[in-house]
């Protein structure tokens, strides 16, 4: 990969969800998490109105506003057509309820990757593999300020591949992240569901790493 | 036998634009409703004329299934469909049978005992009004895959109707699964599913597909 495209790049995040923890608030971002993965319209229009009143303290306009376009990033598959995309439909709510200037849906999968739940460890896949098997469509007249946005990040490899396919076409364009929901395995549970924050997502040799 | 109407959002919650697009208008449910609810739902669906080999992995699915607390869906075909609903309630489980004749009709004639027991014990559930009404396989197969977190498939060829509740699974972004005995055939059909993001399950990720199995609520009962 060429050494100018980004090691790391910014993110933000409004949910977290925890993926065994066993309290009610956990089993409950379960629910949530589900639910805005399979395109729940009336949580999405929540969890963007929870956005827009957040938006100031959490410092969201970096990464959302009328100026920035709003990229879906795709899911492990090539898209079925006319199929639900998550991560579009994120895009859209945001773009209607003025935190978005446009959908611009330039990232698409061409080859399946594994999915991660159903991958050994060893065989998760990585960083390089996510970026080889992603394309940008190449648009006329892209804002300068770019948010990736997707329903749930892990660690956070699919964002950075998609990063740096999407800086690699646009140079110029200031390049982010943000994702609906984060996931917190590496913590016994949740106490609350809606924790918004920004950080970083770092390249880690083949693998990514989420701060926070 | 009495049956309940229902709109497809009253089961299910609000729909978004995919869902609704193949979702039935109407759906008629004899038997008791609160199974609907009780649990995640994952549909194990295949051939009707399965192998005994088939049968037996349908089988060790839908006692996995039940002992997780997953109710076991299917739509009450000879074969596999059969192997589903019977294991379930024989493991003390709960199943739902989608029909694809309205509900007082029995296809096929043998397992009317079968839609009986279902339709008094457990739920059965078709989106054809009534009798003399249109059966249609595909249809239902859509609509099964509209009311369930997961797919199994277990054995079938390109031209069974599960292929139609394959492709419809991957459509509404729901978890689609082919057993590895089946997808190791290499067909066609099944590539294609895999290369859109079907899975294929096997002992090393059956228990990755058991913990992956979500329960659904809507967003009215998620208030933020």
């Amino acid at each position: 990969m060429a050494s100018s495209w980004p090691s790391e790049v910014p993110f933000a995040s409004l949910l977290i969800y925890s993926p065994k923890g066993s309290s009610e608030v956990s089993g409950k971002s379960r629910q949530v998490c589900y639910a805005i993965k399979r395109g729940d319209t009336q949580l999405l229009a929540q969890a963007v109105q929870v956005i827009a009143q957040v938006f100031q303290e959490s410092g969201f306009g970096a990464f959302l506003g009328p100026d920035v376009g709003l990229v879906p990033a795709p899911g492990s598959a090539p898209h079925v057509p006319g199929g639900l995309w998550p991560a579009e439909l994120i895009a859209r709510a945001l773009v209607k309820a003025k935190l978005g200037h446009e959908v611009v849906p330039c990232l698409r999968r061409t080859v399946a990757v594994p999915k991660s739940a159903f991958a050994p460890p060893g065989e998760r896949p990585t960083i390089h593999q996510h970026f080889e098997t992603l394309e940008v469509e190449r648009t006329l007249l892209v804002p300068s300020r770019l948010t990736i946005v997707d329903d749930v990040v892990t660690k956070g490899r699919t964002l950075l591949a998609c990063a740096r396919r999407l800086q690699d076409s646009n140079p110029n364009a200031d390049v982010r992240c943000f994702a609906m929901v984060r996931t917190m395995g590496l913590q016994p549970g949740v106490e609350a569901i809606v924790s918004a924050c920004q950080g970083r997502i770092r390249c880690a040799g083949a693998d990514a790493e989420r701060e926070p | 036998m009495s049956h309940v109407e229902l709109r497809p959002e009253e089961l299910l919650g609000p729909l978004n634009e995919v869902e609704r697009k193949n979702a039935p208008p109407k759906l008629y449910l004899a038997g008791n409703l609160a199974v609907f609810s009780a649990g995640p739902r994952v549909s194990i669906v295949g051939s009707r004329e399965a192998s005994a080999q088939g049968k037996q992995r349908a089988a060790r699915l839908a006692r996995a299934l039940v002992s997780r607390g997953v109710t076991v869906v299917s739509g009450l075909a000879e074969g596999i469909d059969t192997v589903a609903h019977v294991t379930a309630m024989e493991s003390g489980g709960r199943t739902i049978a989608v029909l694809g004749t309205p509900l007082d009709r029995y296809f096929p004639a043998e397992n009317r005992a079968l839609q009986e027991r279902i339709m008094r014990e457990q739920l059965a559930i078709s989106q054809f009004e009534r009798a003399g009404g249109p059966k249609n396989f595909p249809m239902r197969n859509r609509t099964m895959a509209l009311l369930c977190e997961a797919t199994v498939i277990v054995e079938a060829g390109e031209k069974s109707g599960t292929a139609h509740q394959g492709w419809e699974a991957l459509r509404l972004g729901r978890l689609l699964f082919f057993m590895e005995s089946l997808a190791s055939l290499k067909q066609e059909w099944t590539e294609k599913h895999i290369r859109y993001g079907a899975q294929v399950l096997s002992d090393a990720t059956f228990e990755a597909f058991l913990d992956s199995i979500p329960e659904r609520a809507s967003g009215e009962q998620l208030a933020l």
